[in-house]
């Protein structure tokens, strides 16, 4: 069930989502607002199209509560998850002291992933392309990351929200693959080929 | 009926272009602009509204054909991004001088920044140079109440009225409320009036006259109307005037801080609404203007004693505002230095991540074909994702649509000039030839020019969202149109050396390109046309890869030459910690085509 939330919790959220053409930095971001959506808050998010598409850095401002406009400024970003790990640093300076990283990255250890630590940001690092490629789906690395992320974090909206809205959004061929990803169901499966549902 | 829901700025365009009663709406896509004519078709079939909706050849012929419909008294609107209102340019200023009659909206998105645009140049200036007016809204909801009221507007006072959306309020998403009652459009009743629609030059002096009226009572309609021209008194004595999306992003800075900023809001920077702007100016002891991306309403305050802005370079002359720059930039007026941030260094800073044409993509193909066979060419390219031809050194100059052709011809007369032959390949798309080759093409049978002409067709206007082709005859409402045949239309121009190739048989490109070379060296030979054509892997319902060839490198026989990264360059072929080629498996869409460029043989087709 969506978990009722109070109107005096409901804190203004701004979120970034850093990533590459074609890792599905757009499509996160579209699953995230139509999750505020169904929890009734307004959104205001801002996306790259055209050229930058084309296999360059792609990133998106996702902005949960009263704004107007979709643009976020440096130190104001309560949330940073980063799909490819060397645009951390290209964003890092719009996440709001304290705030959280959620970064796609094989070494929880890595001297960089430490560094961000040190530095007092929350850091949840998980290797969402090794278990995405291992599904044969390099595409829900995105959902993959999310869903271990609020496994282990507190978040803005909820699972049912998420769960609610992928039904939204996804064509319904595909759904039952991406809620398994979102869900972390698929992870135990057997390795699948290329030929596994796309 | 208000109904909420979240919109794309572009859709909230189409939401007020539809509701405002428009029912002939024409485009030529361009980012940031291309999303709201698929919009306008979705408003129809959830409301059933009667918009007819057409994909033009170009944005002068989108520009006349929604012009016309509104000379015969329709309400109409057409849409084009800023460089695309260059094209309809001629179109524009004279229809200032004849205006309209029904609701006429010219919606011309602009790119400050620019991220995909040949320049930043302001609509508004444009609107300003023209003579007509210019709506400039700051968030998807206004767009929408903009996109409405022009139409009122322009019909009000039978004048075409531009609405700028910039980027920011392009491709943002809000949460809009929607109010899908449709105004009603006039029937069509062509009123024949030779003096006003077809004024020779005597006439035209008595309509400049009379714009030049409508624009003053246009301004006293501006100054007045609330949600175009709004003050917030705010606190203290610095105020801020603001166009567009930077008044957004000002109050969100200023929420931000807890603070309460004196504002004075123009939704319309042309016809300047003077009035309000120097009281507004008269209360305050300095006045910052901050606007993208000239200063339009910077160049019309009469008094600039008290104004700090772009020409004083208080704010940086060229690019956009963002976030960190108007932080630095408020800050800075209002002595409130930012706060300090500091983060991690990058210990080892990323490769700077360029646009670059996908795995797979038959582009790639056609540009490693043409540097194969003419090594020596000059390569004049043009506007689409194949400008991307540029990162392989296979694209040399990229000025504006159809300057492939048209600069080709001038390269290659220059060396004429000098009794040389130099080989000159321009690359087109098919969407961008068929936009404005076609007159650059029949130039060059008709003057002769001895160039290569490569038409790219991918059967898809794939940068700006996989438009579909004129060539293919497909229609934005699914309807078959009947296509324009690139072959004919070729032939049909007088040219005599047509090949057909596709780009994924690379020999037979390469083998092809040296015949075309060679006939443009015969006496009686010409300009050569080569039509490499092979669908978009991104749009082919196919996959676009006819037959899957996944990949590996033998890292015994890779020398680390990497011609297939750096000639090649597919961004699926990435480097191995010893300088190996190695295979990205996120990315690779198993095309193989890599297999024919490696020199030494290292990558294989997977057994």
């Amino acid at each position: 069930m969506n978990t009722p939330v109070l109107k005096e919790e409901r804190v203004d959220h701004q979120i970034l989502i850093a990533g590459l053409g074609g890792q599905g930095v757009l499509f996160l971001s579209r699953l995230l607002y139509a999750a505020a959506q169904i929890q009734d808050r307004p959104v205001f998010t801002y996306e790259i199209h055209g050229m930058s598409q084309r296999g360059g850095s792609v990133y998106s401002s996702l902005k949960i509560g009263a704004f107007r406009s979709p643009v976020l400024f440096p130190g104001s970003v309560d949330t940073l998850f980063v799909l490819e790990r060397s645009e951390l640093y290209t964003h890092l300076r719009q996440l709001r002291p304290g705030g959280q990283v959620v970064l796609n990255h094989p070494d929880p250890d890595a001297p960089e992933v430490r560094r961000l630590a040190a530095a007092g940001y929350r850091v949840f690092v998980h290797d969402a392309d090794a278990v995405a490629l291992r599904l044969g789906q390099p595409r829900i690395a995105n959902l993959v990351l999310l869903g271990r992320f609020m496994d282990a974090h507190p978040f803005v909206l909820t699972h049912e929200d998420i769960r609610q809205a992928l039904r939204q959004i996804v064509k319904p061929a595909l759904l039952a693959v991406n809620e398994a990803a979102f869900l972390g169901q698929a992870q135990g499966e057997n390795k699948r080929g290329p030929d596994g549902p796309r | 009926m208000p109904d909420q829901r979240v919109l794309m700025g572009n859709e909230a365009v189409a939401w007020g272009l539809a509701t405002g009663g428009c029912q002939v709406v024409t485009s030529y896509p361009g980012t940031p602009s291309s999303e709201i004519l698929p919009a306008v078709l979705a408003i129809r079939s959830e409301l059933g509204a009667e918009v007819a909706v057409e994909w033009s050849l170009n944005e002068m012929v989108a520009f006349q054909v929604a012009l016309g419909a509104s000379y015969a008294g329709k309400r109409s609107a057409t849409i084009m991004k800023q460089v695309g209102l260059n094209v309809a340019a001629d179109a524009l200023m004279s229809s200032a001088y004849t205006g309209c009659q029904g609701g006429f909206v010219i919606v011309s998105a602009d790119d400050p920044g620019p991220y995909s645009s040949q320049t930043e140049q302001d609509t508004r200036a444009f609107a300003q140079f023209a003579k007509v007016p210019v709506l400039d809204p700051a968030t998807p909801q206004e767009a929408c109440a903009y996109a409405k009221l022009a139409v009122a507007l322009s019909e009000r006072f039978e004048i075409p009225v531009i609405l700028r959306p910039s980027l920011r309020v392009c491709h943002a998403r809000q949460t809009v409320s929607l109010d899908t009652a449709i105004d009603a459009c006039p029937p069509a009743a062509f009123v024949k009036n030779p003096n006003r629609w077809a004024a020779t030059p005597k006439y035209r002096l008595e309509l400049h006259r009379e714009l030049n009226r409508k624009l003053e009572a246009i301004r006293a309609h501006i100054e007045s109307e609330r949600a175009l021209t709004w003050a917030d008194p705010g606190e203290g004595a610095r105020g801020i005037i603001a166009g567009g999306v930077l008044r957004g992003m000002i109050q969100d800075w200023a929420a931000g801080r807890g603070l309460s900023l004196p504002l004075l809001h123009l939704g319309c920077a042309f016809p300047f609404p003077a009035g309000p702007v120097a009281a507004f100016i008269g209360q305050h002891e300095r006045v910052l203007v901050l606007e993208e991306t000239g200063p339009v309403i910077e160049q019309q305050i009469a008094d600039r004693g008290r104004i700090s802005g772009r020409l004083d370079g208080w704010v940086p002359a060229e690019g956009e505002i963002d976030g960190q720059r108007l932080d630095e930039i408020l800050g800075r007026f209002l002595d409130r230095p930012a706060v300090s941030i500091t983060v991690p260094e990058n210990p080892a800073p990323a490769p700077a991540r360029r646009p670059t044409l996908c795995p797979a993509c038959p582009h790639r193909n056609s540009f490693h074909a043409i540097r194969k066979a003419l090594p020596k060419g000059i390569y004049t390219g043009d506007i689409g994702c194949y400008t991307l031809g540029v990162n392989m050194k296979a694209v040399d100059t990229v000025l504006v649509m159809g300057a492939s052709i048209g600069l080709a011809m001038g390269i290659h007369q220059a060396y004429r000039q000098d009794g040389r032959e130099q080989p000159v390949v321009a690359t087109i798309g098919d969407s961008t030839f068929l936009h404005s080759g076609l007159p650059q093409l029949a130039n060059a049978v008709y003057n002769d020019s001895r160039i290569i002409v490569v038409i790219l067709d991918n059967e898809v206007t794939a940068m700006t969202g996989m438009q579909p082709a004129v060539s293919t005859g497909a229609r934005i409402d699914g309807t078959p149109g009947r296509p324009v045949r690139l072959e004919e239309a070729v032939r049909g121009c007088g040219v005599r050396f047509l090949e057909i190739r596709d780009p994924y048989a690379m020999d037979a490109c390469i083998e092809a390109l040296r015949a075309a070379h060679a006939f443009t060296r015969q006496p009686d030979g010409g300009v050569a046309v080569l039509i490499f054509r092979h669908p978009c892997v991104l749009n082919d319902p196919r996959g676009g890869v006819p037959v899957k060839r996944p990949v590996t490198v033998d890292p015994a026989a890779c020398t680390g030459c990497k011609v297939c990264m750096n000639v090649f360059q597919c961004p699926a072929i990435i480097a191995t910690p010893d300088g190996k080629a190695g295979i990205d498996r996120r990315i690779c869409a198993q095309c193989g085509n890599c297999i024919a460029v490696c020199p030494s043989g290292a990558i294989r087709e997977q057994p």
